[in-house]
């Protein structure tokens, strides 16, 4: 197995995991969606200021670096 | 903090939040939706590691960020209840790549992975919009604050 193949396994590991949680989110209510919890983590200031950076530097990371 | 007092069929008095945030603006979504454009348009045409990109993404970026912890977006968001487990996700996603990262000799960061993918000028650009979509969705969570740019500009024009 290539090292490129266990980064790329890994990553596709992880994001299996958050498709499950958000599927069993939306389908058996037991938890809550990525997109009310990233809400949520917006409610104080210190949230809101994390959550804001970590966008900000996917921008700057993924598309500009 | 905009909270009128409304009376329920039981006579309780509950607080009630007005809107003072995203339903009730649809002309500044789609302002930030057509700013955008230009955003996505200099990222797709100059590409990676150009200084242009660089400055659109940080300076659209910045300014939407500033915009948010302005307006104190999600001020009023509900709180959840088991929300940690995202949080677990998150740092789980955060450590593999940190080991790849620091294994980066072996192993290919996600960054390294997606590289190729957002090389094509059109999926970059799309890229672009995604991102700064997901900006204006963080701006227009629920505040509790007693402005927001939609009330500030309606008094500018008063």
């Amino acid at each position: 197995m290539s090292a490129t193949a266990i980064s790329l396994a890994g990553f596709l590991l992880l994001l299996a995991a958050g498709v499950g949680l958000e599927l069993s989110a939306r389908h058996r209510h037991e938890r809550p969606t990525a997109a009310r919890s990233l809400a949520a983590a917006m409610r104080t200031t210190p949230g809101r200021v994390a959550v804001l950076s970590w966008w900000l530097w996917l921008g700057v990371h993924f598309l500009a670096r | 903090m905009n909270i009128r007092r409304g009376v329920e069929h039981d006579g309780r008095v509950q607080p009630q939040r007005t809107a003072t945030g995203s339903e009730a603006r649809p002309v500044h979504a789609l302002a930030w939706a057509v700013a955008a454009i230009p955003v996505a348009a200099t990222v797709a045409t100059y590409g990676e590691l150009t200084i242009q990109a660089f400055v659109a993404v940080l300076v659209s970026g910045g300014v939407l960020t500033a915009a948010a912890l302005r307006r104190r977006a999600g001020s009023a968001a509900p709180a959840v209840p088991g929300a940690v487990v995202w949080l677990v996700w998150l740092v789980a996603v955060g450590l593999w790549e940190l080991y790849t990262f620091l294994h980066q000799q072996r192993l290919p960061t996600l960054s390294d992975l997606t590289d190729p993918i957002l090389a094509h000028p059109l999926v970059r650009g799309a890229a672009t919009v995604a991102w700064f979509s997901a900006g204006i969705w963080l701006l227009r969570r629920p505040t509790s604050a007693t402005t927001s740019l939609g009330e500030e500009s309606a008094r500018s024009h008063q």
